[in-house]
């Protein structure tokens, strides 16, 4: 029982946590790669000397809100483990450990939970961290008018209540094993002041901010408070860049000490450049995908999307927008093809304009027919280059497709909020994944991951069932025979369509150690030091 | 010379209030509100009821005149709201900014004229054909290179193949003169060089109009050195019509700092304002938009009356149109 | 760049004929227009001097550096540059053709009608021009792309809309001096009918100051183009215009870097040579300047 509620634990964290980070804006946070760490990472224990200044620098977007409820552009979640932690954390291994809490323990009927906090937490601003501050900010992550991505995975809290001054009593409306795991995903900050919150940002972690400039720069400086070992640089700025090529150059002429998710096209540009460690993580965390409206026609038709899943070239997109430098998805699943869990016999969509016109004249799509190809401005030129191959294709079997453009907000409320209709679009964006098969899987499932996928009545239920079944399934072989099967579902429902997989791309100076990612796609600054 | 000024005072709010009102209108027409983007940027499945509590909040779901109304009654009380991202307020987002802004296009505008002066006015004074057509193709080919284009290009000479100067960012003067000399340096040599060919254009252009004028002519029928009668006549004299030309070179400047401070990274109004126009930050964008009519409307004003209390005639032309 | 700084320049006199024998006697305006006419062929001839298909992949090809069977390189997707620059340019020069022709019309009309109606009439619409002069054009330009997209027609229109009031204010002042010409006030003296003054004398000659004014706007409108397209709101793919070019070739800047050299190139030749032959139509047209 033990053993597979900590595989059930991880597995399920693994698949909320990391669909809090989307990446539908294009510039989400990384994730998957254990492996990504510089150097040694057990700084929780050394006492080390303060020193650096790490510059950080973002494309796309810098971090424009402090307020952690506030679900936004998924560039901020490098700022949480150092601004916001929350009573619980992840390891780098995935599991999960106390961080503003002591310990937890629970009711034998698992709905009632107490946590207890450390005694000794202060905000950056001295005020003393308490179990009323817990319950302001669940209360705040709870409230449906705040939005906060949180709030999905923590909405089963029927009640929670300050027992103590460092005990919190959590009642729940089903019986959960846990609890803590999504717990980690309210991160605690002080909600006493909201003004001085959006603009100071008052947090228990270990740094605090010295110096805010919205959407552009965001300095933090060690918390003199914090409760935890003393953090080892002496300050951290992150830098929002125009755009990739200028993070580059800044990279290159050493204006930048790390950059995070650059294009494939500057690889050999940051190889040539003297002591700059690029960290290409082997798992890959990154699925660059297209999404249509599957609650509309014409693509509510499985056999529309099937059709256009074999009109898309994946190979030539890989060797032209990537460089080569992902793996194509061949059979349209959601899991990379090096993942041990890939179903290696599901049936492959290789590219095949015959197929993909016999597969729409099914559909009921007659040749003339003009869908849009919806991208964001500016950001991602991978994705253009990939609608342009689509477009030539398409275009001999008869269909056009208009390629437009647009800045972030319009791009984004095109399509959003779920339910909003988008027939006739494709959708260029990309999903973050977990090495976890059950969060890519997950991420067919209408209301999970995304605003799209497979539609309910359909397949949805036997889908959804099957993975909760894999979530509880002990047996290794077990679960991957759901798992083949929920491959086999994909491939065949194709809700939307994968083109390949690719790992984030991010360099550092080498004297930058300490960084990793972790399960749920953070990129974790805060054990980071610079050794000269 | 009372009623020209009264009236021109009027016309000028008149104008201004007409540009809030333009501007609020314009930016309510374009697709997308500021609430998807804030709450919905993750895109994970926000419940609709935190949207419209959002809109509400914000008063988007209340009518456009009122929506107007409540702004201009800010305004008036120097409240311009809070930015939709940030929940920064307004006025605190751009004082933060100015600085960088006004840095840039006072560094920028010193530079320029220390281009375009001496390379004007020299021109006068040794009527050399070479210089002349020198003078000509390099204004001509400053006024044809796009801003962006002569900031990449100096971002990469010299700041990744030379490592001189900073590329990016701002450093308050107050805090480190040096650093932000640095960093100032490229983005204002980059903006030097847009308007400097504009200025030199219209500086040359007044001088020989000017020179062909009958007092220059008495002057040099006195045996005056030609350098003389540069500096001590013709300059003054023709700053007088470039004075009109000040309101135009300070819309390019502010025009050309929004370039210019996109591709340096640089935390002014300018990126500001992008950033605003992508992100459909209505407040932002209103207050800014106001500033930018605002000065201009002031500097013309203001330019108009000197102009008045300069020339004379002027004055007199002024009242028959 | 001040397109306003050309209108303060403008100076009305001379007859159309005279102006363009004028110009060409300047070398610098001759060579401006010859450089203006071989642009202008090889885009229009596009589809003839193109050495291959600008929209032809080669997937063997990427980003490959200048050679004589590619001699500009090939792009992201392996097509000829050369050929995207030659085929972009039309779109290019098309764009800027229609927004000048439409800001040039509008302008003028507008300019026209309030030097006409004097009084507060006139006042008013000159005002409006002038709060409009001091926006800097990229912001207005940002807002209403934003506002109405980037496809050709919502960029010509908006391109148009930006550069009327310069026109509208050089328009106005044109006619105003004309109405005090010697040959005006001669015409009406003698009892001409108000007609034919108007579209006999007076319009006619302020054609070639609109017409110099015109070739300002067409560089002006290439150079804005560029700046939206650099900003991510440039025309859509598949097609391409020089600014769309420069902006890719940036975005590769480390795949290749000749990629946004001659896109970058072609867009400064071809400003410079229409402000500098607009610039020469304009002192050819002052006969106290030479």
């Amino acid at each position: 029982m033990h053993r597979f509620d900590r595989r059930l634990r991880v597995a399920v964290l693994a698949l909320a946590a990391g669909a809090l980070t989307l990446g539908s804006l294009g510039a989400a946070s990384s994730e998957g790669a254990i492996s990504a760490s510089t150097g040694s990472t057990a700084a929780e224990a050394t006492v080390c000397k303060q020193q650096g200044a790490l510059r950080y620098g973002l494309a796309g977007g810098g971090v424009n809100n402090l307020d952690p409820a506030i679900s936004n552009l998924a560039n901020r979640v490098v700022i949480m483990p150092l601004l916001y932690p929350a009573l619980t954390k992840l390891r780098q291994d995935g599991t999960v450990v106390p961080d503003l809490a002591t310990k937890w323990r629970h009711s034998a009927d698992l709905k009632t939970w107490w946590f207890y906090l450390k005694r000794n937490i202060r905000f950056a601003n001295g005020r003393p961290f308490t179990a009323a501050d817990v319950v302001a900010n669940v209360l705040r992550n709870l409230d449906p008018k705040v939005g906060s991505g949180a709030r999905r995975f923590i909405n089963d809290i029927r009640s929670v209540r300050a027992i103590t001054k460092y005990q919190v009593r959590f009642k729940v409306g089903s019986p959960t094993t846990i609890l803590p795991d999504a717990l980690y995903l309210v991160k605690m900050a002080d909600v006493s002041d909201l003004s001085a919150l959006a603009v100071r940002g008052n947090g228990p972690g270990p740094y605090r901010v010295s110096r805010y400039v919205p959407n552009n720069t965001l300095t933090l400086v060690p918390n003199p408070y914090y409760f935890g070992p003393r953090p080892c640089l002496r300050s951290i700025t992150i830098l929002a860049q125009p755009d990739t090529t200028s993070m580059v150059t800044a990279f290159r002429s050493r204006k930048l000490d790390m950059i995070w998710q650059f294009p494939a096209t500057a690889i050999s540009a940051i190889q040539g450049t003297r002591d700059a460690v690029i960290i290409n993580p082997k798992t890959v965390s990154t699925a660059h995908v297209l999404e249509v409206d599957t609650t509309s026609p014409p693509f509510d038709n499985p056999a529309a999307r099937r059709a256009l899943s074999y009109a898309m070239n994946r190979t030539a997109m890989v060797r032209a927008a990537f460089l080569g430098k992902a793996q194509a998805s061949v059979a349209n699943s959601p899991i990379s093809v090096t993942s041990p869990a890939y179903n290696k016999k599901l049936p492959k969509h290789t590219f095949n304009l015959e197929r993909a016109r016999q597969l729409f004249n099914q559909a009921g799509i007659r040749p003339g027919t003009t869908f849009t190809y919806w991208a964001q401005a500016g950001k991602r030129p991978e994705w253009i280059t990939n609608g342009q191959i689509l477009q030539q294709d398409l275009r001999k079997i008869g269909i056009n497709l208009e390629i437009e453009q647009a800045d972030p907000a319009t791009w984004l409320a095109k399509f959003n909020p779920s339910p909003k209709k988008f027939p006739n679009l494709i959708v260029a964006t990309f999903l973050s994944l977990q090495p976890a098969p059950a969060l890519g899987l997950s991420s067919a499932l209408k209301g999970c991951d995304c605003n799209w996928g497979l539609a309910p009545g359909t397949p949805y239920q036997r889908y959804y069932s099957m993975l909760l079944q894999s979530l509880g399934a002990p047996d290794p072989a077990k679960r991957q025979g759901l798992y083949n099967q929920l491959q086999a579902m994909f491939n065949q429902e194709s809700p939307f369509m994968v083109i390949a997989h690719q790992s984030n791309l991010v360099a550092a100076h080498k004297s930058v150690k300490g960084t990793w990612e972790d399960p749920s796609g953070n990129m974790h600054l805060e054990n980071a030091r610079m050794e000269p | 010379m009372a009623t020209y000024v009264l009236r021109r005072a009027v016309t000028s709010v008149g104008l201004l209030v007409l540009s809030s009102i333009l501007i609020f209108v314009v930016l309510r027409l374009i697709p997308g509100d500021p609430t998807v983007l804030k709450l919905g940027g993750s895109g994970t499945d926000v419940d609709p009821r935190a949207f419209e509590a959002l809109r509400h909040e914000l008063g988007l779901d209340r009518s456009l005149p009122y929506q107007y109304l409540h702004w201009i009654d800010g305004v008036l009380h120097w409240d311009f709201g809070l930015s939709y991202f940030s929940q920064y307020p307004v006025t605190t987002l751009i004082t933060d900014r100015a600085g960088a802004t006004i840095q840039l296009t006072l560094v920028a505008l010193l530079l320029g004229l220390l281009i375009a002066v001496p390379a004007a006015t020299l021109g006068s004074i040794w009527r050399n054909r070479v210089f002349d057509s020198l003078l000509s193709g390099g204004t001509a080919l400053g006024m044809a290179t796009p801003s962006f284009v002569t900031g990449i290009v100096l971002i990469v000479i010299f700041g990744v193949k030379l490592d001189l100067l900073p590329t990016q960012g701002y450093v308050p003067f107050g805090e480190d003169p040096v650093e932000s000399m640095k960093t100032v340096l490229l983005p204002a040599i980059t903006l030097a060089i847009a308007i400097a060919a504009p200025i030199v254009l219209i500086l040359r252009s007044s001088l020989t109009d000017v020179a062909s004028a009958p007092y220059i002519r008495t002057a040099q029928g006195k045996g005056l050195l030609r350098r003389r009668i540069v500096l001590r006549h013709l300059l003054p004299n023709a700053t007088i019509p470039t004075l009109t030309m000040v309101g135009v070179i300070v819309g390019d400047l502010l025009g050309g700092a929004v370039i210019v401070e996109y591709v340096f990274a640089r935390p002014g109004l300018g990126s500001l304002m992008v950033d605003a126009v992508y992100q459909r930050d209505y407040e932002v964008l209103q207050a800014l938009v106001l500033l930018a009519a605002a000065a201009f409307i002031v500097t013309s004003f203001v330019v108009d009356l000197l102009y008045g209390v300069l020339d004379p005639r002027l004055r007199i032309r002024g009242q028959e149109a | 760049m001040s397109e306003v700084v050309a209108v303060e320049m403008a100076q009305v006199g001379g007859r159309r004929g005279e102006t363009f024998v004028r110009l060409l006697r300047r070398p610098t305006g001759a060579i401006a227009a010859l450089v203006v006419l071989l642009i202008v062929v090889g885009v229009l001839g596009a589809p003839v001097l193109a050495p291959h298909s600008p929209t032809e992949f080669d997937y063997e090809r990427l980003f490959a550096p200048p050679s004589w069977a590619h001699p500009f390189g090939t792009d992201e997707l392996g097509r000829d540059l050369l050929s995207r620059v030659l085929h972009g340019g039309r779109t290019s020069l098309w764009i800027a053709a229609l927004a000048t022709a439409i800001s040039m019309v509008s302008g003028a009309v507008w300019g026209f009608v309030a030097a006409f109606r004097s009084g507060w009439v006139g006042e008013v619409m000159m005002r409006v021009v002038d709060v409009t002069l001091g926006m800097p054009i990229i912001l207005i330009g940002l807002v209403l792309v934003a506002a109405f997209g980037s496809s050709i027609l919502s960029l010509v229109l908006i391109l148009g809309f930006l550069f009327a009031p310069a026109t509208a204010r050089l328009a106005r002042s044109a006619i105003l001096s004309e109405l005090e010409s010697d040959y005006y006030l001669a015409a009406t003296s003698v009892g001409a009918p108000p007609w034919r003054i108007i579209f006999g004398e007076l319009l006619p000659n302020t054609v070639p100051v609109l017409l110099a004014r015109a070739s300002i706007v067409a560089a002006a409108a290439i150079f804005v183009e560029a700046s939206l397209s650099f900003l991510g709101l440039g025309v859509q793919p598949p097609a391409a215009s020089w600014g769309t070019l420069l902006q890719t070739g940036y975005a590769s800047l480390y795949s290749s870097y000749w990629y946004s050299v001659f896109p970058g190139i072609v867009i400064v030749v071809t400003v410079l040579a229409l402000n500098t032959l607009g610039n020469s139509l304009q002192h050819a047209l002052d006969p106290s300047r030479r």
